[in-house]
């Protein structure tokens, strides 16, 4: 309740004038069918002046019975002048016509007033709702855009897509529609509640007893409902996760030609969803045929009992019928209220999902006097530095302690887990450290603004991610005013240019999502020549020729030495020959340094370094052995 | 004409619908004469107002009371067993349906899946048989409900009053003007208003996927405003479809207004006149509704069936792939492999014009192992495809110990042979039941021995519940490496007699590279086997490397022999490959 309040102020308090007419549209809508019910009960009332005849009352008695009972309800009639006093008698053809003349007026006006109503009703119940969902999803952009790395860790983007687009678009609909119907079903009860019981007190308590009879069988089955769809959906799921991992491994199923079996087990749950599919249908048909069963059986004892009071003279004709038509319209005005409690809780749930969004602490933010760096000499150093990704989790580096100097290159190493990344993203400041400190020249990268910090860095990824839009725009990404001559010289120097060219649109060509329709090579130069147009302080290599072959990675390479030149460079790399041709190694090994220095240093100091080196070099012997063989056998032929 | 069309569609579709036949017709008439029942309550309503009260006929009203509670009672009933009915042929429909969709996906040759990609397959599957599901069920018994109203309404409104019934005909075109008028319109913007959401979504999730590209350059208010402008286009064409929407209803309800107006009091002129009840007229008014009310839903339904037939359209999509890979009527038992293989003259494409291999020639002898060698795309992995017969060959032929693949049963060729690829896929299971995939009845001994021999048996005791252990979405994450050596022993488990590899590309580090190593060199002993390297070790290894380019064998021999070959393409390769490390390893042997 405490987030729905705060929901309200914060994105329905904007739009309350708007919000404030269409609740008073709603409630003026509400009494539409009982006006309607009015003027057939003067028509048959007044106009028509239809009498019950019964053979038990005496004409004279009943007369004098109804102008008794009548009496005090007259009063809404006497606004209409003229009309009291002509009840009794009997009117001619040509009054009656005139009368009618009128009631056709009466009723095409308000029928016409309603339909306006109706239609401006409509439109703002929709403009208000899309406005309030429009903020809500640029609220929540504009803070998960804010949000750490661990924030993306801990959530699948599949999850956070949904609270953005689904979950709002739920609330779109379901916001205004709540809200505003609520007031309305309320409004129409109060009204039918009051008609009902002036057109005559006997008759009302019997619908009173009635109704709720309604509203409970709707309440009986809702549960056994909600049960059987929550299970089909989970099934539903199911079966379509089931498929979906077929689809992606058919080739496992045909090399070990598995189908049969594979269409059995697909077989058992489409039989398991039809079970389920069949008794969600009976059961939803039973609720809305027992519903119809209780409302029949009410208007027809209502129409039995109505009758016999007409005999008896306590009702007119006309009464009879604006009471049936006043009852009809209560039964659906009441079955919403009785879900109107069911939606909210539904719409709770959405809401503080919203707000569990937009109340993620911001943990990387700009400190209020964060400085701005306009140069970067590049001196790097990790004082202590200590990083896990959960508070309760194991580190996933501990105590680095390091300088780099500027403009020099350092090579990472490690084992897979070792803690490579982690360092890289420490610091970029996509995660803050939980002890020690980043300096970068002079200052811990926390005093600096964000984007001045990750302006002066380049990060080049394993696998590089590329954005749909042409193949310039792509390049431009970190800089947006690069001139295409820029963007051009950038791609020369990532060995992408040829390629380019060859492709009918040149810069322009379309990248598909994902950069579906680029090698992994390309999409590596083109991250290559993302970070060139940058022309970052410091970068970030993060095995980042891997992926390429042969041929490409030596023309990369001299572009890589260039680059690297008066840069300071991190290189993250698997391999020992890519590492020593850094200035300095940085040995990983769980989380921890596990040596710091040169080649042949290390072959001496550091044990994890001398296994990794020791590993690649026997492969590389056999190499070598291989290539002297053939060397030999070539000799040996000519 | 695309009616014709659309008919023959449909008949591809009607078998499902046949052993329904009798249940259908049975739910048609349960539901004619529930709509016709559903008729009752204001011809009731016209006695107890005219016979009744009016003529003072007060002994029936008991009767109309019995009536008119056991009529609601009826048509609960009936409701109830039309739904059941509906259900029963609904559900059973789409399971038919579905089953027999998959049963005939298995049958397809690869090429489908490439082509048609796994979200498009969902949504076929799940999706479109649902629309067409709720086409045959619930919109079916629509469109009978509608149209027994209909002319149900339009007698009861004729034999109460035949002038006003003209009337009603008069007026009906009204609707379908209004109808019309806004169709175009409404359908626009919705389609707009979709265009726009999806752009906001496809632009969402690449940013979400990518949000460590965007924070490393610092794009974040440039997104924020990119996802406000997107968003706030959207909004305008979902405004735009709303006052589309709404003034289609104002008009709707323009025309029952004028409608209801015009009856009610032309009904009322006819009673002062002597013409007509007023009872009749109420019961006119009701009826007069409900034959409108068709007319509205008819109106959505023809929207609705485009819809259907595009679902329809998706589903002959695949039912009509055609299944190119099957066992021929004579095919035979391949008996125990041994392991020669002979490729002759072998021409494939997948697109027409578009040869991906032209002319390959390669014997292997049993127990060899072959490398193939040569740059993406040039057709390495094709030819182990077109060995396992997940394709066949456009010209030559591929015999396993002088068997034609083709002439012997698919089940018992691709059984015997083992297929590790470089992103081993693995369901949702245990340990154990992805191990046991290509062979459930095998022991636990056999199990952890093919484990062992795949190097993963270690790291599966590691895991909290052993060989019990979750594996996907729940589940232990795995690393490449580790999968591809439970996909090794998972392929060591059926004993397989040739083998095929696709080396990963994607670095490993060095611990899984040298485990993988020496998994691969113990199950590539005593077994034919070709491996898709892109490791030296590998190919330097090989009895025999098959150098490709461009669907090309351009030369064939063992490492030393290819060496030999002035300007070889393979001492290119290698030489490029090589030479960062060969001299180094020259210095370190030296030092």
């Amino acid at each position: 309740m405490e987030s729905l309040k705060r929901f309200v102020l914060l994105y329905i308090k904007p739009y309350w004038v708007r919000m404030a007419m269409v609740i008073a549209m709603a409630t003026i809508t509400s009494s539409y069918m009982f006006l309607l019910g009015f003027i057939s009960k003067i028509t048959v009332d007044e106009v028509l002046q239809l009498k019950p005849s019964g053979e038990i009352v005496s004409d004279a008695h009943r007369q004098s019975l109804i102008q008794a009972d009548r009496r005090p309800r007259r009063d809404p009639h006497a606004a209409i002048p003229g009309l009291g006093k002509e009840v009794t008698r009997p009117k001619t053809r040509t009054e009656k016509l005139e009368w009618l003349g009128w009631i056709f007026i009466l009723y095409l006006v308000v029928r016409s007033c309603f339909a306006t109503i109706n239609w401006f009703y409509t439109y703002s119940i929709a403009y208000v709702g899309q406005r309030i969902v429009f903020r809500i999803r640029l609220d929540l952009h504009e803070k998960v855009q804010k949000l750490q790395m661990t924030f993306f860790d801990r959530q699948q983007t599949g999850k956070i897509m949904a609270r953005i687009l689904d979950d709002v678009g739920l609330l779109q609909s379901e916001i205004t529609t709540t809200f505003v119907e609520t007031t309305r079903h309320v409004a129409r009860i109060l009204m039918g509640t009051v008609i009902l019981l002036t057109i005559d007190v006997k008759l009302a308590l019997l619908a009173f007893v009635v109704l709720p009879a309604y509203v409970v069988t709707y309440k009986l089955f809702q549960r056994p409902i909600a049960n059987v769809f929550t299970r089909f959906r989970e099934d539903y799921a199911e079966a379509s996760g089931f498929l979906e991992e077929r689809a992606k491994g058919i080739r496992l199923i045909l090399s070990y030609a598995r189908e049969r079996r594979e269409f059995r087990d697909f077989f058992r749950r489409l039989i398991a969803l039809y079970r389920l599919g069949v008794k969600q249908s009976v059961l939803s048909s039973a609720l809305g045929a027992t519903c119809s069963v209780v409302g029949g059986v009410a208007m027809g004892l209502i129409f039995y009992f109505g009758a016999l009071q007409v005999r008896n003279g306590m009702m007119t004709v006309g009464d009879l019928i604006y009471f049936n038509m006043s009852m009809g319209n209560l039964f659906m005005p009441l079955v919403a209220l009785a879900n109107v409690n069911a939606v909210l809780q539904q719409m709770l749930v959405v809401i503080s999902r919203v707000f569990e969004v937009l109340d993620e602490e911001v943990v990387i933010r700009d400190k209020p006097d964060a400085k701005n760096l306009d140069n970067v000499r590049g001196r790097v150093a990790f004082r202590n530095v200590s990083f896990r990704y959960t508070e309760t989790g194991d580190y996933a580096v501990r105590d680095l302690n390091f300088v780099v100097r500027p403009g020099t290159s350092v090579a990472v190493v490690g084992p897979s887990g070792a803690g490579k990344s982690t360092l890289v993203s420490l610091l970029m400041r996509l995660y803050e450290p939980s002890e020690g400190k980043i300096i970068l020249d002079d200052y811990d990268i926390q005093d600096l603004k964000i984007s001045s910090l990750r302006n002066h860095l380049s990060m080049v990824p394993q696998e590089p991610v590329l954005f749909s839009g042409t193949i310039a725009e792509n390049i431009r990404y970190g800089q947006p005013d690069t001139t295409p001559e820029q963007v051009m010289d950038a791609a020369k120097a990532a060995e992408l240019h040829d390629f380019i060219m060859t492709l009918p649109e040149k810069y322009e060509a379309r990248v598909e999502e994902r950069g579906s329709n680029l090698s992994g090579g390309q999409k590596q130069r083109l991250a290559f020549a993302m970070a060139v147009v940058t022309d970052p302080s410091i970068l970030i290599l993060d095995d980042t020729t891997s992926a390429l072959d042969a041929k490409t990675e030596a023309k990369i390479q001299q572009t890589l030495d260039s680059l690297m030149e008066g840069r300071s460079t991190f290189v993250i790399t698997h391999r020992i020959s890519t590492a020593m041709r850094a200035d300095r190694i940085l040995v990983l090994d769980n989380g921890r340094m596990a040596g710091w220095g040169v080649h042949d240093d290390l072959l001496s100091e550091s044990e994890v370094y001398r296994l990794l080196y020791e590993q690649q070099q026997k492969q590389k012997e056999e190499v070598a052995d291989s290539y002297i063989e053939g060397i030999m056998a070539m000799a040996g032929q000519r | 004409m695309a009616d014709e069309g659309n008919m023959e569609k449909l008949r591809k579709l009607a078998h499902f619908v046949t052993p329904y036949k009798s249940r259908l017709i049975l739910l048609l008439c349960l539901t004619a004469t529930m709509t016709t029942l559903g008729m009752m309550p204001p011809l009731v309503m016209k006695y107890v107002i005219d016979d009744v009260i009016v003529d003072g006929n007060w002994r029936v009203l008991e009767v109309l009371l019995v009536i008119s509670i056991c009529l609601p009672i009826a048509s609960a009933a009936m409701r109830i067993a039309i739904s059941f009915t509906n259900a029963y042929v609904g559900w059973g429909l789409t399971t038919q349906m579905r089953k027999f969709i998959y049963e005939h996906m298995l049958k397809l040759p690869m090429r489908f899946y490439d082509e048609m990609g796994t979200g498009k397959i969902m949504s076929r599957v799940m999706g479109d048989v649902a629309s067409v599901r709720g086409m045959v069920t619930s919109r079916m018994l629509g469109i009978i409900i509608d149209f027994v109203s209909f002319w149900v309404a339009l007698a009861f409104c004729m034999g109460l009053n035949w002038k006003m019934g003209c009337l009603l005909l008069v007026l009906l075109p009204l609707y379908f003007l209004n109808y019309y008028g806004w169709r175009t319109p409404i359908r626009e913007s919705i389609s707009l208003w979709r265009r726009k959401m999806d752009r906001v979504s496809v632009g969402l999730q690449e940013r979400l996927t990518g949000v460590q590209l965007v924070k490393s350059y610092g794009r974040e208010r440039r997104e924020n405003r990119a996802f406000a402008e997107d968003t706030h286009s959207s909004l305008d064409a979902a405004m735009q479809s709303a006052s589309h929407r709404a003034g289609y209803y104002a008009g709707t309800w323009g025309v029952s207004g004028f409608r209801n107006t015009v009856i009610f009091c032309l009904g009322c002129y006819y009673v002062i006149e002597g013409e007509m009840t007023y009872g009749a007229v109420m019961a006119f008014f009701s009826y007069s509704s409900r034959m409108f009310q068709p007319i509205l839903n008819l109106t959505q339904i023809a929207m609705r069936l485009q819809a259907v037939m595009v679902s329809v359209d998706r589903i002959l999509e695949i039912l009509d792939f055609p299944i190119e890979i099957k066992d021929r009527e004579d095919a035979v038992e391949l008996p125990p492999i041994k392991g020669h293989v002979a490729f002759e003259n072998v021409h494939f494409e997948y697109k027409k014009g578009e040869p991906v291999l032209k002319g390959i020639d390669l014997e292997v002898q049993p127990g060899q192992m072959v490398a193939l060698v040569g740059h993406t795309g040039c057709g390495k992995t094709t030819m182990t495809s077109l060995l396992m017969r997940f394709f066949d060959v456009n010209k030559g032929r591929i015999s396993i110990d002088g068997y034609d693949v083709r002439d012997v049963k698919l089940r018992t060729l691709r059984t015997q042979i083992g297929q590790v690829l470089q992103d081993s896929v693995m369901f949702n299971g245990t340990i154990r039941e992805n191990l046991l995939y290509g062979r459930p009845d095998a022991t636990d001994a056999e199990l952890i021995a093919a484990a062992r021999i795949a190097e993963i048996h270690e790291f599966i005791m590691q895991t909290p519940e052993g060989y019990d252990s979750m594996l996907g979405n729940d589940g232990i994450k795995l690393s490449v490496g580790e999968k591809q050596r439970l996909a090794i022993a998972r392929a060591v488990l059926t004993d397989p007699a040739i083998m095929i590899l696709d080396e990963a590309t994607s670095s490993l580090d060095s611990l899984s590279e040298a485990l993988i190593q020496k998994a691969m060199g113990n199950i590539l002993k005593e077994r034919t086997s070709f491996a898709i390297a892109h490791r030296l070790s590998t190919i330097v290894n090989a009895d025999i490397i098959v150098v490709m380019d461009h669907g090309e064998i351009i030369e064939t021999g063992t490492h030393r022999e290819l060496l030999q070959i002035p300007n070889g393409k393979y001492r290119q390769l290698y030489e490029q490959q090589a030479a960062g490390s060969i001299e180094e390893a020259v210095e370190a042997m030296a030092g």
